[in-house]
């Protein structure tokens, strides 16, 4: 195991989002990287019913040794939300007050707000509750940023780019880098400017 | 997914694999040579990756029509003298248990390993049974690993004493086993392949039942003592408190989160980490279970080790206390996770552990988002002719007015609000089953089966020969989607390719009804609504079964074929002015691209998920809809 200078040896993270977002891509990617460098990983995968449109939450542990695939309730260092809605509901349950959430504001409406049988609390409401209990809310325009790298399916991409300029991994922002390369071997020069964009637009809002 | 890691033949290599994908390495590793599988979730990942990999293998690898048959598959390889694998979700084995009643009998050359998923909570299944009993109830020893590494290895261990004993072995794995992801050490693949062998001399069989079933018990118990050092089993430090705790399977982990939790020191509590649910190791257990006052049981499922615990307490005259699901230390229902063990090992251990309590900060209500079927999905079309046809034809709710009988796939959401289509759901081909005992009752309703065509060919195909041979009066609607939608789209008989991606003969549903000699067999484009209406109209007029095939390819599956053919997906055109809010479509039709805008009180569509299948145009009452195209077009 290699942990990199500085950094917490351990993370639990949950990553938050609707079916179809490529969340499950996602982790899996984060896996690898951490199994390269060395680490025990359990990545929990909710599948839903195996349709689109539903929540989708995986659960990732990085530690020398891992056991629970399961995020204890608020013990999550970190929530990478896909989706504002998602990563409110996520943080509430699994966020350690104080940790750290990164959100994609791109809104995906749920049938029932479609339907008009409900309604999606305005973006600012969400913000401000996921301020409330954590310490550190950053928002990232992934959609936008991964149609710029050329193809709006590298949200995931454009998020994990975002994960790892914030710096929270028991290992360096290139690993993941690297392992993007190796794990999504199709569209490699989309995804990794991609992983750039997300990275950059992250460093930009911290030093501000 | 073919993955190179599943056939990396590098030794010591750490890498991160699925449990469903770990177990199909350690398929490799084992040296299976036929593998065979239904799919269902948790498991389809297993033959997924199998199947991928399996030609590279030189393994023979396939979707079969149903678990049942996949079962006897895999035996008849395995009498073969060749190792086999079959997986199925838990509810899998209860259509293969017939075979598994008799083959447990008949024994096996070859290791044996069914890979059984369990599902507690029912993430995508209709119950929460624990298949450790049918290890039980057929007399088989049984695995039960807590991690992807012990996933490989258990298919290796499992084929071993298999093999060694001349009995099946069943591998219980769950969704947290077969849906986690995790670092595997991969062992080396074997090179020989082995040739099949069919011995002359032995008839493989269950008579005469007595006999038989004699060799069953003898075989058992010639593997005790294997099972007992499996390395699957271990206790982990003595403690230094009077209770032990007997973790099965991913029980372990989530012990070993709880003591985390509860800030209790490494190795002061002791761990039976157990392996083996069936036969339970009795020595192993029975050292443990006299060292300490108190057992605390931790087990995802029924409270199968907790009971065998106490069996083997009553034959030791010893009288622990123990804890567990029976006695309210743990739920019976629902899956267990680290807060539920925290809470049960703290009772125990008399600290204090409360899970936090989750609010929603500023009192924000988070509107649901429940799964829907797709946007353009030939269900959706389906469903909302039914339920015109019906209003059409009784004058009345579809729900008072008839009686419709669900099946298992996509489409059993249909169960669900706002979709509320079935009046019953049970299992793979109940719905035409159930509409034939409804129909004999002699109720004045129509009675209509709905079902996928995987479905109709799994189960659905000897109750429809009942209901044509007895004359049930019932009106079979199979949505023909040309796969199997909902476990990741498998090939289904329809698809016209197998498993390991050769090319098949397409089975046709309608061909299928017509050589039953169902009167009324009617096709119909799931997304031609009038013509579809109409027909379901018709057969409720018409005395006696009938079949009507609304075929549609499966719109996610649309979606990819159109883009590859380079159809352009444009969303139709709503016009404001025609749209009079009348809401048809986003109630009744229910496809998530419709959006219902409040403030203008005007229908919209959404642009990124609308497939343009063209069916919202086809239903609006004022021809507000219009233009656009996508999959509609295929």
């Amino acid at each position: 195991m290699e942990t990199c200078k500085g950094k917490k040896d351990e993370i639990a993270l949950v990553i938050a989002g609707v079916g179809g977002q490529g969340t499950l891509l996602a982790s899996q990617i984060i896996g690898h990287a951490a199994v390269k460098r060395g680490f025990s990983v359990r990545i929990s995968e909710t599948f839903g019913m195996s349709q689109r449109g539903g929540p989708v939450v995986s659960h990732i542990r990085i530690a020398k040794t891992v056991y629970s695939p399961l995020v204890p309730l608020m013990t999550a260092d970190l929530v990478l939300g896909f989706e504002p809605l998602e990563a409110l509901r996520a943080s509430v349950k699994f966020l350690t007050r104080g940790g750290s959430v990164i959100v994609n504001t791109r809104i995906v409406y749920p049938v029932e707000v479609n339907r008009g049988d409900a309604k999606y609390p305005p973006l600012e409401k969400i913000l401000e509750a996921l301020r409330s209990i954590a310490s550190e809310v950053v928002t990232i325009d992934a959609t936008t940023l991964a149609i710029k790298a050329g193809s709006p399916i590298s949200t995931n991409i454009v998020m994990l780019g975002a994960l790892a300029a914030l710096e929270k991994l028991p290992f360096a922002p290139e690993d993941l880098r690297e392992a993007v390369k190796e794990r999504v071997p199709r569209d490699v020069d989309i995804n990794l400017r991609a992983f750039d964009l997300g990275f950059q637009a992250i460093r930009e809002q911290l030093k501000r | 997914m073919p993955r190179a890691e599943l056939l990396e033949d590098s030794p010591g290599k750490k890498v991160l694999l699925l449990g469903n994908e770990a177990f199909a390495r350690g398929a490799i590793e084992a040296n299976v040579q036929v593998a065979a599988a239904y799919p269902g979730t948790p498991s389809s990942e297993i033959m997924e990756a199998l199947a991928s990999i399996a030609e590279a293998a030189g393994i023979y690898a396939e979707w079969s029509v149903n678990e049942k048959v996949a079962f006897e598959i895999a035996y008849a390889a395995a009498v073969a003298g060749l190792r086999s694998l079959c997986s199925m979700k838990h509810v899998g084995l209860n259509v293969a248990s017939d075979a598994l009643m008799v083959a447990n009998y008949a024994g096996v050359e070859g290791g044996m390993v069914i890979i059984s998923a369990d599902d507690p909570s029912g993430h995508s299944s209709q119950n929460e049974q624990d298949n450790r009993v049918f290890a039980k109830f057929a007399e088989l020893p049984c695995l039960e690993p807590a991690m992807p590494q012990e996933a490989k290895d258990s298919v290796v261990i499992g084929c071993e004493i298999s093999e060694k004993c001349k009995l099946p072995l069943i591998v219980r794995s769950l969704t947290r086993l077969s849906h986690v992801r995790g670092e595997v050490e991969l062992g080396p693949i074997p090179k020989e392949k082995r040739k099949p062998n069919i011995k002359w001399e032995i008839t493989y069989t269950g008579f005469p039942a007595p006999d038989h079933h004699k060799m069953l018990h003898d075989r058992l118990s010639s593997i005790v003592e294997d099972l007992e050092k499996v390395p699957l089993n271990r206790i982990e430090a003595e403690g230094n408190e009077d209770i032990g705790v007997v973790a099965a399977g991913i029980g372990y982990n989530y012990v070993k989160e709880a003591l985390k939790l509860l800030k209790v020191k490494e190795g002061s509590v002791a761990i039976l980490k157990l392996g083996v649910p069936h036969p339970i190791p009795k020595n192993l257990v029975a050292g443990f279970l006299k060292s300490y006052d108190t057992i605390y049981v931790v087990e995802d499922g029924f409270p199968f080790v907790e009971e065998e615990l106490k069996k083997i307490c009553y034959d030791l005259n010893i009288h622990p206390t123990i804890l567990g699901k029976l006695s309210g230390h743990l739920p019976l229902e629902g899956e267990i996770d680290p807060d539920k063990v925290a809470m049960g090992l703290a009772k125990i251990l008399g600290l204090s552990y409360k899970p936090p309590e989750v609010t929603v900060p500023g009192g924000i209500e988070l509107p649901r988002r429940t799964l829907s079927l797709c946007a353009g999905c030939p269900h959706l079309a389906t469903f909302y002719a039914i339920k015109q046809a019906i209003r059409k034809e009784m004058k009345g709710d579809p729900r008072k007015f008839s009686v419709i009988c669900g099946d298992i796939g996509c489409y059993g959401l249909g169960l669900f609000h706002p979709y509320n289509m079935f009046h019953t759901h049970i299992c793979m081909g109940a719905s035409i089953g159930c509409a034939n005992g409804f129909a004999q009752t002699g109720i004045d309703r129509p009675v209509i089966a709905y079902l996928g065509e995987s479905t109709f060919f799994h189960a659905g195909m000897p109750a429809l020969l009942n209901a044509v041979y007895n004359g049930a009066n019932i009106k079979v609607v199979v949505q023909d989607n040309y796969t199997t939608a909902m476990t990741g789209h498998q090939p289904s008989p329809s698809t016209g390719l197998t498993a390991m991606g050769k090319p098949a003969p397409r089975i046709a549903v309608e061909d299928v009804a017509k050589a039953f000699k169902v009167p009324f067999v009617k096709v119909v484009d799931a997304y031609n609504i009038d013509e579809l209406i109409e027909t379901i109209r018709e057969a409720i007029r018409t005395p006696g079964p009938a079949v009507i095939v609304a075929r549609r390819l499966c719109a996610e599956l649309a979606r990819r074929e159109a883009r590859r053919r380079g159809i352009k997906i444009l969303p139709p055109k709503i016009d404001t002015e025609k749209c009079t809010g009348c809401k048809l479509c986003v109630t009744q039709l229910l496809c998530p691209a419709l959006i219902w805008r409040e403030n203008e009180k005007k229908a919209d569509i959404d642009p990124l998920l609308c497939g343009g299948c063209g069916v919202c145009a086809q239903i609006c009452p004022q021809k507000a809809i219009s233009g656009g195209s996508g999959i509609g077009d295929l």
